[in-house]
């Protein structure tokens, strides 16, 4: 954490020049082919890009970088018309347009590749690529010849060969990744938006696409590309914008930045005081809960292997989608596992499906909580007494009076700011819908409780907290597991911080060395301790 | 480039399951055919159509509004409607009165079925109860304008509908209605539309499709194959009945799941519907030859629905 303070400085520097209108061009006087100024978005009151500018030139490749909820899909999404913004302007070619839907961006000349695929599964490629581009003979019908004419074009100009007749739910991802880029492609667009296009390609794909890349831009068309790959985007990048936290940083030279400077302007952020102090040591040869080669049949989980000490709080960092959440939802029992083996206070146990899992007192609190949470539409008391109705029974009736003491006892003891049990929890603030997940759980008395995201969308009054449960929880000899994609509350929380990459633990953390470079490197594969991590 | 020939995997792949469709089809045709010396009569034949031909054009309905994914109830509504419409409208001494009927029952069924799909579409309601509501709506309207069966139709009008040209008429308006149904789903860029809804609305919508419009069409085309219905029924029963449509709209759907189309949208064929359709009239046909009570109809009806759905579930789950 030593030189976090330098970083947060250039970073909050980044952040007022662009707040005062200024925005970063090489080249001044030409008009830049894309402008975004000022732009704001919130979904459901959580602020998701605030006043963020940013600017692209016409053949270039420009990266946008930041760490996960920095708001890169966001404003990409908005450009392509499947997110509106609520202020700010677009200019394109000169021109200041609003982009209303998808129709439109692509009217444009805009195209987006996006994170998660836009194939119809139930299609053939062909179909896929041309959909809603397809050229018609005379009388309506679609011209087959000129499809299989223009996708060979297209196949053999960029190398790359994928069966068009066959139906996209039979390909592998990587391929039907290739199939989503040709579709962009056919449409010929000026501005192609690749959103971490290479998470799911292997090395010899990525080497297609990189071609791909290079031979687009040197037809004068201009890519944006989202990536986390640091080696990806000094191969690729002509310029890189880096977000954070809903906010711009600033704008680089690909050629005149480093790796060290790209990652302090990726993590640097204001250190508010916001973590309470633990109330206990962990005691190191006390293990409390510890699995063992956890292993799926996806390769989202490759022999995980860790332990829980008594009092401590372990977190789970690495970037999304590194089996993090696969993790957590496997030990709680919602994911299916191919072999490995839990144990909870030394006990084998199994976790075939989440009741067992609860049984063997381990409790999830899910990242998403309006769906998987709680019953948004019913009241406080329903939401925390359903998951220990059994413990309160008169007969075959639920106890009434046992269950409002419960309740009430819930309430205080995680200080939920309820006007009315009987109100629907939608009622509540975030921070407050989260504390009754959290109490929800805690009422079947876990052994071991796994924390998915859990301050995501909540403010920091909730969130502080919430820490203060979490460190309780602790204290009173519960394991206590947090996943979160939050740097600072990793950072600030854990006693022992192991992070994924790719399915694997890459490394296990002391509390000492923990800094946020630290974790980023090994969150982007860069380092590993394995020898430390299996043990 | 080699030449395809239809036994080349994409080929089947395509249309294996329509085939398949169309030899059990065959084979129950042949099955019936050893009961009934006179199955493959032409007059038989003739009849086993005219006798379908509602179902037909709401079953080809259906199947567009389950090839994005959707389902409409209120099919059967908006025949009876069609029908008594037609027939109150009918004035059956002019010469030309059955061209004012038939063009209002046909705009009515537009009007129907645009009501479903607007308040589907921009209402952003569920198609299943958004339907049942409706359903109560066509049919209570069609008992306000015609309490009781009766009514008479233009006679030379029904007579060249259901016999006309050597009785081949019905045979040539059910070949065209097909034809450009087809063409529509699985020739032309409106029908990759639609299945690409039925497949994922979020990837159509991202693609750049007017989601709404398409949908807004599926359930428009729908509501006027059912006026089509109900005019032919008109004609073919010569009267009106305001509850006659009672069972199309699961005939119909049962029809659609029988001929292959999924019922979670995108995959599937018209042409696959019309055998649907026939093998429900020529088991029922079948049940009528073998003095079977008419309510076991309907028993055996539901459980060929189940039949045909589990098939499909089993089909998604090899797949």
């Amino acid at each position: 954490m030593r030189n976090l303070d330098g970083y947060l400085r250039s970073a909050r520097n980044g952040a007022e020049i662009i707040k005062g209108g200024y925005i970063l061009s090489d080249n001044k006087g030409k008009e830049p082919l894309l402008k975004m100024e000022n732009i704001t978005k919130r979904f459901a009151g959580i602020t998701a890009l605030d006043q963020v500018s940013f600017s692209c030139e016409k053949g270039e490749v420009h990266i946008l970088a930041g760490e996960n909820g920095a708001g890169k899909s966001t404003i990409l999404k908005i450009l392509s018309g499947i997110h509106q913004a609520d202020s700010g302007e677009i200019t394109w070619k000169g021109q200041k347009v609003t982009i209303k839907d998808p129709q439109q961006s692509q009217k444009l000349g805009i195209a987006m590749v996006y994170q998660e695929l836009t194939l119809v599964g139930e299609m053939t490629v062909a179909e896929n690529i041309f959909l809603n581009q397809e050229p018609t003979k005379p009388f309506g019908g679609i011209n087959q010849k000129e499809i299989k004419r223009r996708i060979q074009e297209i196949m053999d100009r960029y190398g790359i060969h994928i069966d068009p007749d066959v139906i996209v739910n039979t390909l592998p991802v990587a391929q039907q990744q290739m199939a989503e880029i040709l579709k962009i492609l056919i449409r010929d667009p000026e501005l192609i938006i690749l959103d971490e296009p290479t998470s799911a390609l292997a090395k010899k794909e990525v080497e297609q696409l990189y071609a791909i890349v290079r031979n687009l831009t040197a037809m004068g068309k201009t890519i944006i590309f989202i990536s986390h790959r640091l080696e990806e985007l000094f191969a690729l990048g002509d310029r890189i914008t880096v977000f954070k936290d809903g906010h711009y940083v600033g704008t680089r030279k690909m050629k005149e930045i480093d790796e060290e400077e790209l990652i302090r302007m990726m993590v640097g952020r204001s250190l508010e005081n916001i973590f309470p102090p633990a109330l206990c040591a962990p005691e190191p040869d006390k293990i409390i809960f510890e699995v063992s080669d956890l292993t799926d049949s996806e390769g989202k989980l490759n022999h995980i292997s860790f332990q829980v000490q008594k009092g401590e709080v372990l977190g789970i960092a690495g970037l999304q989608g590194h089996g993090q959440s696969e993790l957590l939802n496997a030990i709680s029992g919602l994911y299916n596992l191919t072999g490995g083996k839990v144990m909870v206070n030394g006990q084998k146990v199994t976790v075939k499906n989440a009741g067992q899992a609860i049984a063997n007192g381990i409790a999830l609190v899910p990242a998403d909580r309006k769906n998987q949470g709680l019953m948004l539409e019913l009241s406080n008391r329903h939401n925390l007494a359903v998951s220990s109705m059994k413990k309160r029974m008169k007969g075959p009736f639920i106890d009434k009076k046992a269950e409002s003491s419960f309740v009430e006892d819930m309430v205080k003891r995680l200080a939920i700011k309820i006007g009315n049990v009987e109100l629907p929890v939608s009622s509540l603030s975030g921070g407050n819908q989260q504390k009754v997940v959290l109490g929800k759980e805690l009422a079947t008395e876990p052994k071991v409780i796994l924390f998915d995201e859990p301050t995501r969308g909540i403010d920091v009054e909730a969130k502080r907290e919430f820490y203060t449960i979490m460190h309780q929880l602790a204290a009173d000899g519960v394991a206590v597991i947090m996943n979160s994609s939050d740097m600072m509350e990793i950072i600030g929380m854990s006693d022992r911080v192991m992070v994924m990459y790719e399915g694997r633990i890459t490394g296990i953390l002391k509390k000492e060395e923990l800094n946020e470079e630290l974790i980023m490197q090994y969150a982007m594969g860069l380092q590993k301790n394995e020898e430390e991590a299996g043990a | 480039m080699k030449k395809k020939n239809v036994f080349d995997s994409n080929f089947f792949q395509k249309h294996g399951h329509t085939m398949i469709i169309y030899g059990f089809l065959f084979a129950l045709m042949l099955f019936v055919s050893l009961f009934n010396e006179s199955f493959f009569t032409l007059g038989n034949l003739k009849n086993l159509l005219r006798s379908s031909m509602p179902l037909l054009m709401v079953g080809l309905g259906q199947t567009l509004i389950i090839l994005t994914g959707g389902i409409d109830l209120s099919l059967g509504g908006i025949v009876a409607l069609g029908n008594v419409v037609c027939v109150t409208l009918m004035d059956p001494d002019s010469p030309a009165g059955f061209l004012m009927p038939v063009a209002v029952t046909l705009l009515m069924g537009l009007a129907c079925g645009a009501c479903n799909g607007l308040m589907i579409t921009k209402g952003r309601l569920a198609p299943i109860i958004v339907t049942i509501a409706t359903t109560a709506v066509f049919d209570g309207l069609a008992l306000l304008i015609m309490p009781k069966p009766g009514g008479s139709v233009h006679r030379a009008f029904a007579r060249a509908m259901t016999r006309g040209l050597g009785g081949a008429a019905p045979l040539l308006l059910f070949l065209v209605v097909l034809f450009l149904i087809r063409r529509l789903t699985n020739h032309m860029p409106y029908g990759k539309a639609l299945r690409a809804i039925g497949g994922s609305e979020n990837a159509a919508y991202s693609t750049g499709i007017r989601v709404e419009r398409v949908k807004l069409l599926a359930y428009t085309l729908a509501g006027l194959l059912c006026a089509i219905a109900g005019i032919f029924l008109s004609a073919q029963i010569n009267s009106a009945d305001a509850t006659i449509g009672k069972n199309y709209a699961m005939n119909a759907i049962t029809a659609t799941v029988v001929g292959g189309t999924a019922m979670t949208g995108a995959v599937g064929d018209p042409l696959g519907t019309v055998a649907g359709v026939f093998i429900i009239a020529i088991i029922n046909n079948m049940l009528n030859l073998f003095g079977v009570s008419s309510f076991y109809q309907f028993v055996c009806q539901g459980l060929i629905l189940i039949v045909a759905l589990s098939f499909s579930a089993l089909r998604k789950k090899h797949s």
